[in-house]
């Protein structure tokens, strides 16, 4: 049986992981759903890298359990491995090897590669066949591991932090990548990134982790839609910020300040009233701002 | 930490404590036990005919066919004989290691590098410079002075070693040179570092050079003048390595076979991973070492003429470091850790079995060719001068050849076999147990023969030997049939692969135990020798590889 | 048909894309009959997600500026927009009331709004017309 009937992409349930006393991931609930991108974003120790791990297996669920397209990866290595189209952030392909044979070598694992389509995105990121891998520069690293993860057209796209430290020419090359694969029927995408902006252009759906568990989770739009941004200017200037329940984080000072809340938003305008505030204009937050509300609040 | 000194000082012990807290160990060690050894073996060091009248009472006690007991006294008697010196040797090598300064980067994880960030800070390139070769030379002569004067010297024979310590002295300067000038060409560098420590031990042109004192000077001065120069140019990136196309790697990379355009299957690509990876490096260095005494040979006879016919010692040590190449690569490259290959491979739809096959079908290609090259070189020996010497060391009979050049093969390839398991395990610790294991061993043999000087425990003992390896055995296959059927639990191997294993052992086995039930039926060391045979031949090792490379996979 | 999205503004992108398709309508660089790219090829073209341009479409589909052709792809439709002048003026009377409170923020009358209003009209005609 070639593809599995599973629902979801990746499915985990209740997935916890210590490392010696520190908790890195606490009851992670998650659902990727097939054919959708979707992003995953935290800070940096939130628990991004060590969920990717217990999807390739790589570390073994200690409670609550991980499924990828319905295979266990820990039992089922290979049905995990074969499906998943995999680059990390620490560019570990052999420095060694050559980038013709590296196509070569991976081309023998996977029954679906396609040299054709292979050949034409070392022509695309311009890599030279006969260079080694350990002279190429950053960029051209993730190129080489971004075209051995996509020339068998896998069903699952999974790229950790792909953009770290590249240039915007292969950030673009990947976000083309991401945006391919999703519009070929049933493929599916999860990468984590720090680059909000990124995550909001092409992510269908995201998850947002904050010491190990997740605080957000659904479609971007709606986790758009759910935010607002309020400016709120009080009848005295406040030397810190004020207290105002509901509100996820205020920044600002003197009179005006600025309020990121979640939802409720009837809520917070009536708590800042009682706070001596009124509201003088109102807007969508960006994700990026979002995602330091919510670092802000969880760091209390 | 006031100065910098100190400063630099402080580093130097931080990183190396351990290695220079051994080292004194040792020197301690062979200062107050040594003595009694010898005593206990009625072995006296300062006597020059110590050694003679030794192998004198071993030939006498050998009698015909292999012994047991005078075996364990030689091995002991090696350990007297060389001990000291060996752990000399070895002290003043990783001194000198330690002060050039190099470590091991983890970027590119396989050169010695001289660390960037001293050069970023506020240190003149001359105070970094004088630091480390006042420092290194003190150090050399502390460590030397030690081992000369608190360790009694064997004065049986003239090791090199000890004559001069100046030499070493000159030594440390060439080796600090060598690593500071050429740390833009590593492979130059190795290649050189390697032709230095091997004049230095091996080669009897040493001692010519160590006689003549305008030699060495000037040799000293050279090394220190180098290192002062590479070291300042390494700072300011004004060397650069080679920066024309290097004519070996293009013709290297042209005439190269290209392997098949596309792989049958994982296996067949898993298979030229692991030979292009480390197979294909090892048998190229085991060839090259094997061809270089010839080539020198070569080159000798062209410039000084047709009649060169080399000493029977000479040709005695050359036969000695050809056998000793095979298994010497093989036991080093078992022991490298697992570097950031493995956690590329088990990101590939790759079973373990098909991984661990993968690596011991190279390992038995590279121990093959490796052997095959060492014979090659050695049957072109009696060409080059007198065989006579080495015939009347080992005087094998040629039907035992049968057994013993597939049991060398056997025990090249065994070094990476057995220690799969370690290496995989993601513990670098782990990775160098079997020198640990050889420790003890040695150890072992070396109790053993001291306890065998009472005649009354060794006639008890004796009998006990093919027991005692029974149980041995046992405790292997008992060993063995737990890890495979851990590996069946667990859904690690397939049952297939299992029986491949178990066919392959039954086959070694067999093609060893035949050859010797028929050469040895006469002797009363058959049955010994048949089970130290079944013994060595792996089997309990490899069935843990599945499981401690799965550990290692799924943390 | 150059577009351009800008994340981190607030405005979603998908209602940035169709804003600027019906701006480019409304200016005369898309005329009707004109064909849209497909959603693949514009999702390309701005890295987006492929889902995102779906919606931006099926909003101007919705709104009668695009209209699809048996499958063959999406083109601008007639002004003659399918939707009756009542529920054109009910859009468009939403967005009057914002651009009001807007004005009232900043001190602007009625009057020199409506000023602005016919100044910016005449500057985005197209030149054919008067």
């Amino acid at each position: 049986m070639n593809t599995s009937a599973a629902p979801h992409a990746v499915e985990t349930a209740g997935l916890c992981r210590k490392f010696g006393s520190k908790l890195a991931l606490n009851q992670v609930s998650l659902q990727v759903r097939r054919g959708r991108v979707f992003g995953l974003v935290g800070a940096n120790g939130a628990g991004k890298t060590t969920l990717i791990k217990h999807l390739l297996g790589r570390l073994k669920a200690q409670s609550g359990s991980v499924r990828v397209f319905g295979f266990d990866p820990v039992a089922d290595p290979v049905a995990v491995l074969s499906r998943i189209g995999y680059l990390s952030e620490n560019r570990d392909l052999p420095g060694w090897m050559r980038v013709d044979e590296l196509l070569r070598y991976t081309a023998a694992f996977y029954p679906k590669w396609d040299p054709a389509y292979a050949e034409e995105l070392r022509r695309q990121f311009g890599l030279e066949p006969r260079a080694k891998i350990k002279t190429l520069s950053r960029g051209e690293n993730a190129k080489a591991g971004l075209l051995i993860a996509l020339a068998y057209r896998p069903e699952l796209l999974l790229l950790d932090e792909p953009s770290s430290g590249l240039d915007p020419v292969v950030r673009r090359d990947i976000l083309e990548a991401i945006i391919r694969t999703v519009a070929d029927e049933g493929r599916t995408v999860l990468f984590s990134s720090h680059l909000l902006e990124e995550v909001e252009r092409v992510a269908d759906d995201m998850a947002m982790m904050f010491n190990g568990r997740v605080v957000l989770a659904g479609p971007v739009d709606e986790v758009k839609e759910n935010h607002h941004r309020l400016v709120l200017r009080f009848d005295s200037p406040q030397s810190s910020a004020p207290k105002v329940p509901g509100v996820l984080s205020l920044t600002g000072g003197g009179q005006e300040w600025t309020a990121i809340c979640n939802g409720k938003r009837d809520e917070a305008v009536a708590a800042a009233a009682r706070a001596g505030g009124r509201v003088v204009a109102e807007g969508s937050p960006s994700l990026d701002e979002i995602f330091v509300a919510w670092a802000g609040a969880k760091s209390e | 930490m006031h100065t910098p000194a100190a400063a630099l000082t402080w580093e130097l012990w931080r990183r190396h404590r351990t290695r220079l807290l051994a080292i004194v160990g040792l020197v301690l060690g062979f200062a107050l036990v040594y003595p009694s050894l010898c005593a206990r073996m009625g072995f006296n060091p300062s006597s020059p005919n110590a050694l003679d009248e030794f192998f004198r009472n071993f030939v006498a006690r050998k009698g015909s066919g292999l012994s047991l007991l005078p075996f364990l006294q030689l091995l002991y008697a090696m350990f007297l004989a060389g001990g000291p010196a060996l752990a000399m040797i070895l002290t003043l090598l990783l001194m000198t290691w330690m002060f050039t300064f190099t470590e091991f980067d983890p970027k590119t994880r396989e050169v010695m590098r001289f660390p960037a960030r001293l050069f970023t800070l506020p240190v003149s390139t001359p105070f970094l410079f004088w630091w480390l070769w006042l420092g290194g030379m003190a150090a050399m002569a502390m460590l030397y002075g030690s081992w000369v004067y608190f360790v009694p010297q064997p004065r049986f024979f003239e090791i090199e070693a000890y004559q001069n310590w100046f030499a070493w002295m000159t030594f440390l300067a060439l080796a600090q040179g060598l690593a500071w000038a050429l740390a833009a060409w590593p492979n130059t560098r190795m290649v050189l570092l390697l032709a230095l420590l091997f004049a230095l031990l091996i080669s009897p042109a040493w001692s010519d050079i160590t006689r003549s004192p305008i030699l060495l000077t000037s040799l000293f001065v050279l090394g220190s003048a180098l290192a002062r120069v590479g070291l300042q140019r390494m700072r300011h990136g004004q060397w650069q390595g080679w920066t024309w196309p290097r004519p070996f790697a293009t013709l290297f990379a042209r005439t190269e076979l290209r392997g098949p355009k596309r792989f049958a299957s994982p296996a067949q690509a898993q298979l030229w991973f692991e030979w292009r990876r480390s197979a294909r490096g090892l048998c190229f260095i085991a060839a090259v070492l094997a061809a270089m005494p010839l080539v020198l040979y070569l080159v000798l006879r062209v410039v000084t003429g047709p009649r060169l016919f080399l000493r029977a010692d000479i040709i005695l040590s050359l036969a000695g470091y050809l056998v000793v190449i095979p298994l010497l690569l093989h036991f080093c490259f078992s022991l490298s850790p697992a570097r950031t290959d493995v956690s590329f491979l088990m990101l590939r739809p790759l079973t373990n079995g098909q991984m661990m096959m993968a690596m011991l079908k190279t390992a038995a290609i590279s121990a093959i060719f490796s052997w095959l090259v060492v014979w090659a070189a050695l049957a072109a020996l009696p060409a080059l001068g007198d065989f006579g010497e080495v015939k009347k060391a080992a005087p094998i009979p040629p039907q035992y050849l049968t057994i013993i050049l597939p049991g060398l093969i056997l025990v090249s390839w065994r070094f990476i076999a057995v220690n799969l398991c370690f290496v995989w395990s993601g513990g670098r610790q782990l990775a160098g147990l079997p020198v640990l294991m050889m420790v003890a061993l040695y150890a072992g043999a070396m109790a053993l023969s001291v306890l065998s000087r009472n005649p009354a425990f060794w006639n008890s003992f004796w009998p006990l030997v093919p027991r005692l390896l029974v149980c041995l055995i046992a405790a292997k296959f008992l060993l063995a049939f737990l890890a495979f059927r851990l590996c069946l639990k667990c859904g690690l191997l397939a049952p297939s692969a299992v029986l491949g294993y178990l066919a392959v052992w039954t086959l070694l086995a067999a093609a060893l135990l035949i050859p010797t039930a028929i050469l040895l039926h006469a002797t009363p060391r058959l049955v010994p020798g048949l089970l130290g045979i079944v013994l060595l031949i792996p089997l309990a090792r490899i069935g843990f590889c599945p499981i401690t490379l799965a550990w290692n996979r799924h943390k | 048909m150059q577009l351009h999205v800008s994340t981190g503004d607030g405005v979603p992108i998908y209602w940035q894309i169709a804003n600027q398709v019906k701006y480019l309508v409304a200016s005369g660089r898309l005329a009707p009959g004109d064909e849209i790219p497909p959603i693949r090829v514009l999702a390309h073209q701005l890295l987006v997600n492929p889902n995102t341009v779906a919606r931006a479409y099926l909003e101007l589909e919705r709104e009668g500026v695009v209209h699809k052709r048996h499958g063959s792809g999406t083109y601008i439709s007639d002004t003659g927009s399918p939707l009756a002048r009542k529920e054109r003026l009910k859009i468009l009377s939403e967005r009057v009331d914002a651009l009001l409170a807007e004005a009232r923020h900043l001190h602007v009358e009625p009057l020199e709004l409506l000023r602005l209003i016919k100044e910016r009209s005449q500057s985005i005609q197209p030149k054919e017309d008067k």
